[in-house]
């Protein structure tokens, strides 16, 4: 099999940090929910690909279609994409608030499968309100921005920046900044990681844990609301399905770099999406989920805890 | 309590061994039969076995009348894909066939040794419930419940090559014929791959179809893409499924028998939608054609899409499972200069088929008509004259009349079958996805090639 | 009250527990009904068949398909009934061990390398086949918290498929295996033609059989270890159980039991192919055993019935059910129903439903194993009772043995 080239590889890590910028801001979201309640949202997947029909329709509004994409003006295009960050984002975030208090917290004292299993099950119903709201075929989403590269010549050949590419990485690159502010600075933020450690305690010491469980859903479905936009523009296309496959692989990430660990989850979607572009590379693309999963499986059996998270003892 | 429970268990395991024991010694007529040599006798004996399970339409006699069956209508199965991803090129081969059938009945049916029947279509969707594309396990529950209705007599479809794989061998031993409008994996039918025989078990040919096979229209396309479009290295990607693998196979063998050179050969799976890393490894080989064998709902359009974003402004050609809506719809502006064969003659350039467009326009489907339209409408009319000229109604007679279909004379042109079920007429083609005349993004028909009896 | 539950006959006329008395009464009532009905119900096939009767409503050999295939689901469901309803532990990725099943007696019994191992000896090898890979699987995670296992097998769900579309020189890749043998005794092939019923028979046959390995084994002291284990497992282990041997029991046999159904479900279809076992196939199964009781066998039967049939038959029949009862009544406005409504659309909302409501409503399923009932509504006064009642719940109880649950004062 022959090496790559050097411009072929470097332009293989731009893919993957690129890729991996998507997964990094649908782990933060599993990652937060599992650090307070622990809970695997299973319905995350498909919040994040609700967030990419409702930025779709949103858009739909301001003449963006398949046929006419990409604004011409600089200004109304920057209004328009944060108008759009805004509602996707708010819209997401809403739902998940509602998943969370219609499916999730009067599960909160029960045996861990039990919300775990309505989790299946709310994320089978999220992808069906999907499919009857778009129809089940894949649907162009429309460039936001329009494509342009940056070429960086490298010997005799190019490397071939997309301008989305940056764009996405600053965004989820700010996006985790604010986030690890949020948590650490805020004094919302110190409720959350009180309730994390201790509910009852917390809850001694006058948190609301109910309001400040619904923040952390709401934050984490937001996130997921960005990506989806963001996910939306690089790929071109969204199709109801692609929750559970992305979502999981968001997931992977999240346990990747440590799960209930902000900048691990960050870590985490760049290494699975850096992973996947090498086995492309390498590899077939084929056998590329197989490599996801198995990563999945050795990390859970050998380093439970992940790239950044601590080895804690586990509360009986 | 666990005693009694444990003894009821017994009492159920004693029971169902003493009620198969009675079933197999004496019970249901097909229950105990082992598979005949003789095919003859299998679908006589499926036809028997199944008379008088009719639903309420058709009168049930219950008696045993050598595998004809007793009623009014006579009903033709039909098996495509026609939601998700696949709608967009099930729907129109569907309403080719609804015409044809609607069409007959207007001219009072069939008749059949002497008396005349309504014909009904019995559709069945190969999407399962919830899916989004065709599922060869739906197709061989579909066959299930074609072989239980005795009034069916024909089978239509399917559409992909997966699901006539699943199909073949359970239609086979009911002695049920079948005829694909666009199944074009060589392997189904000719013995030289050494298939054939799972695929007929009883060794009698029960499935026909009027497309011409992979190993005529892959090669076509590498004819095409190298003497007409002068394109000499090329990047060959399918989406791992029995059609896109098996057309994919033969272009690249063509293409290297030119004197082309092929790149690299990778398998992307249904379900991929990040295209990024692969479309760099394919840039970075230097093609200056991509060849992907596969289907539109397996992605192929986001493909394109990446192929434009990873800086690779190359064509892409991909065979009849392309050259639908959903490409066009969901690449938009990037599917223009993509190309795609087709394994059936545009009907729109035949004389014969004139009539047939303006029926098609004039009957009020939703769907334009698609590339598959002609040939469903094709073998709903092939079925329906060998009906008229079965000796008698019952499978046997069916696809005895089936095998002697010699210069049937339809929209596709002249169709006789050869003796592994495969059409003689066979036509290969091309298109190119352009702005048409309306100027609309549309696939523009280009050129066909018909390939002489071999 | 002493250790009545010694004997079963005391357990059940001990004048404390009338309950558990009146529901096995009650339920073997149901169960024996049941059997009869299953035993009978293609029999007015073949009376049609054989011209005796007319059939009033569609009743056939498609239905009598759709009932056979019922048969190899429940054989999934009892299986994962196992791992999730009696061990505890959430095993996503069953689906997994379902294909492994198939493929082993697709392959070992078709033309595809021209192998015909016989269906009963394959039935066994299969299941030696997928417990093995259940083991060998199951040993290095099965230490792993609920939900990381239930991620685990997820992922090794997803794993199974693709290795069997890429090893195409063993499986056949993308083209499947097709021509899979059918079951014979002797010169007699079972379901040649096409033939339902004695395929319907052979499942009930599988069924009543592991049915009864089962219930044998859930009293068993492996039994009462995975409920124990299930319960609090850090418990049972302080009591001497090992658990990880309990678990990789559970695992391990519930793995089999999916090769006895892939056997029998890849005999009946006569074709294998890798997307018959994607995740939805698993949650499928997930389904039949929340919804019919987990722990309890009768409930997770129920479960693969109801759920089958939604899917196969209702679904996809009852807007023409609709219609063609409209045709009759003269009800215009629902004549069109089967070309206006798909319910085939809402497949998953169907299942999502009922994952999130029984959780909510009513955890322990249609048909309740009563100790999962009490242990699944931890805020009701029963758990007092419970804790009470855990003394004396063991049945069949062997003195000499070391008692898994009631040893504390």
């Amino acid at each position: 099999m022959d090496l790559p080239s050097l411009a072929e590889f470097l332009q293989q890590i731009i893919n993957g940090i690129s890729r991996g910028s998507v997964y990094a801001l649908i782990a933060l979201g599993y990652t937060m929910v599992y650090g307070i309640i622990e809970l695997i949202n299973f319905a995350h997947g498909d919040i994040f690909m609700l967030g990419t029909f409702t930025a779709l329709t949103f858009v739909a509004v301001f003449g963006i279609d398949s046929r006419n994409s990409a604004l011409q003006d600089p200004i109304a295009l920057i209004v328009v994409l944060l108008l759009t960050f805004v509602v996707t984002m708010t819209v997401t975030g809403l739902l998940g608030v509602l998943i969370e208090r219609f499916a999730y917290r009067p599960l909160r004292n029960a045996p861990k499968l039990a919300p775990l299993i309505s989790a299946l099950g709310v994320s089978y119903i999220l992808q069906n309100v999907g499919q009857v709201w778009k129809g089940p075929s894949n649907i162009t989403f429309p460039d936001i921005i329009p494509e342009t590269f940056i070429r960086i010549p490298i010997g005799e050949q190019f490397l071939l920046i997309r301008w989305k590419a940056v764009i996405i990485f600053s965004i989820s690159i700010a996006f985790m900044i604010l986030l690890t502010f949020f948590v650490q600075r805020t004094k919302l933020g110190k409720a959350m990681r009180a309730t994390a450690q201790d509910k009852t305690t917390a809850q001694l010491m006058g948190i609301n844990i109910n309001r400040t469980i619904a923040l952390t859903f709401f934050i984490g479905a937001a996130l997921a609301g960005a990506g989806a936009i963001l996910y939306g523009m690089f790929i071109k296309g969204v199709q109801f399905t692609i929750g559970f496959v992305i979502g999981l692989k968001a997931f992977t990430a999240a346990v990747l770099g440590g799960i209930g660990n902000i900048p691990g989850a960050m870590l985490g979607g760049f290494v699975i999406g850096m992973v996947e572009a090498m086995s492309d590379t390498f590899l077939e693309t084929r056998w590329t989920q197989a490599v996801v999963f198995a990563v999945l499986i050795l990390i859970l059996v050998f380093r439970p805890s992940g790239l950044l998270g601590q080895r804690v003892a586990e509360k009986v | 309590m666990l005693r009694k429970s444990s003894k009821l268990s017994l009492l159920v395991a004693s029971l169902s061994l003493a009620g198969s024991i009675i079933m197999s010694a004496c019970g249901g007529p097909a229950a105990s039969t082992p598979v005949p040599t003789n095919t003859t006798g299998a679908a006589t004996d499926v036809a028997t076995a199944t008379t008088g399970t009719t639903d309420t339409a058709t009168a049930t006699t219950g008696t045993t009348t050598g595998g004809t069956f007793e009623g009014n209508t006579i009903k033709i199965g039909v098996d495509l894909p026609v939601s998700g991803g696949d709608a967009s090129i099930g729907l129109p081969t569907r309403n080719g066939m609804e015409l044809a059938i609607r069409q007959a009945n207007e001219n009072g049916g069939v008749t059949v040794a002497g008396k005349t029947y309504e014909l009904e279509m019995y559709f069945l969707d190969d999407v399962p419930p919830g899916g989004t594309a065709h599922d060869p396990a739906q197709s061989s529950k579909n066959a299930d419940s074609f072989i239980a209705d005795p009034a069916v007599l024909a089978v239509l479809g399917p559409f992909n090559s997966s699901n006539a794989q699943a199909m073949m061998p359970k239609l086979n031993t009911a002695g049920l014929c079948q005829i694909s409008p666009s199944n074009t994996n060589e392997t189904l039918t000719k013995p030289e791959y050494g298939q054939t025989q799972n695929y007929r078990p009883t060794g009698e040919v029960t499935y026909f179809r009027v497309a011409a096979t992979d190993d005529i229209q892959g090669p076509a396309a590498a004819d095409y893409a190298y003497t007409e479009l002068k394109l000499t290295k090329v990047y060959v990607l399918d989406d791992t499924e029995t059609y896109g693998k098996g057309i994919a196979d033969n272009f690249k063998r063509r293409f290297e028998e030119l004197g082309g050179t092929v790149l690299g050969h990778d398998g992307v799976p249904k379900g991929t939608t990040d295209f990024s890393s692969i479309m760099t490894k394919v840039a970075a080989a230097g093609p200056d054609l991509v060849y992907y064998g596969g289907t539109s709902s397996n992605n192929i359009p986001l493909a394109r899409k990446a192929m434009k974003s990873s800086g690779l402004d190359v064509p892409l050609m991909g065979g009849d499972g392309i050259q639908d809506a959903e490409f066009l719809n969901v690449a938009g502006e990037d599917a223009v200069g993509s190309y795609s064969t087709v394994a059936a003659v545009n009907v729109e350039t035949l004389d014969e088929a004139k009539q047939f467009i303006e029926d098609y326009n004039a009957a009020g489907f939703k769907e334009a008509l698609g590339a598959y339209s002609g040939p469903g409408y094709e073998v709903a009319n092939i079925a329906i004259d060998a009906i008229s000229r079965a000796s008698e109604p019952s499978r046997d007679a069916v696809c005895e009349a089936l095998r002697n279909t010699k210069d049937f004379k339809g929209v596709l042109g002249t169709t006789s079958f050869d003796e592994n079920g495969d059409t003689t007429n066979k036509v290969i083609s091309f298109y190119r996805a352009d702005t048409n005349d309306a100027g609309e993004l549309a696939w523009v028909f280009v050129d066909q090639i018909r390939f002489g009896e071999e | 009250m002493q250790r009545t539950a010694n004997s079963p006959q005391t357990a059940g006329s001990g004048s404390l527990f009338p309950a558990p008395k009146k529901a096995s009464r009650s339920s073997m009532i149901v169960a024996g009904v049941l059997s009869v009905f299953l035993l009978l119900l293609p029999v007015p096939q073949l009376l049609s068949e054989a011209g005796i009767v007319r059939l009033p409503i569609r009743f056939d050999q498609a239905f009598l398909n759709a009932a056979a295939d019922t048969a190899a689901f429940t054989l999934l469901a009892l299986g994962l009934n196992i791992v999730v309803g009696y061990a505890g532990l959430l095993d996503l990725g069953y689906a997994a061990f379902f294909a492994i099943g198939t493929y082993s007696y697709a392959i070992l019994a078709s033309s595809l390398f021209d192998l015909h191992v016989p269906f009963w000896i394959m039935l066994i090898v299969s299941g030696i086949i997928t417990a093995l890979f259940g083991v060998v699987f199951g040993a290095p995670t099965l230490r792993l918290r609920g939900d990381y296992l239930a991620i685990v097998t997820l992922g090794f769900g997803e794993i199974v498929p693709i290795f069997i579309l890429n090893l195409d020189q063993l499986t056949g890749g993308t083209n499947g295996i097709a021509g899979v043998d059918k079951p014979a005794i002797g010169s007699i092939i079972i379901g040649a033609n096409n033939d339902n019923i004695s395929f319907y028979y052979l499942g009930l046959l599988l069924i009543a059989l592991v049915v009864f390995i089962i219930n044998r084994l859930r009293d068993s002291r492996m039994g009462r270890a995975w409920m124990a284990i299930r319960e609090d497992e850090l418990a049972a282990a302080t009591m001497g159980i090992n658990t990880t041997t309990a678990k990789l029991w559970a695992f391990g046999l519930g793995a089999a039991l999916s090769g006895f159904a892939g056997t029998f479900y890849g005999s009946h279809l006569g074709f294998a192919s890798p997307g018959q076992f994607s995740f939805s196939q698993s949650v499928l199964i997930l389904c039949m055993v929340i919804l019919g009781g987990m722990g309890n066998l009768w409930g997770v039967m129920l479960g693969a019935v109801v759920i089958y049939l939604l899917q196969t038959v209702v679904l996809i029949q009852f807007p023409t059910w609709i219609s063609n009862l409209a045709k009759d009544t003269d009800l215009d406005f629902l004549v069109n129903f089967n070309q206006n409504v798909r319910l085939t659309d809402y497949t998953f909302f169907i299942y999502g439903i009922i994952l999130v409501l029984f959780m909510l409503f009513r955890p322990e399923g249609l048909i309740s194993s009563r100790r999962r009932k009490l242990e699944l509504h931890p805020e009701s006064e029963k758990i007092s009772d419970q804790e009470r009642q855990d003394l004396y719940d063991v049945r069949e109880t062997n003195q000499s043995d070391t008692d898994v649950k009631g040893s504390q004062p």
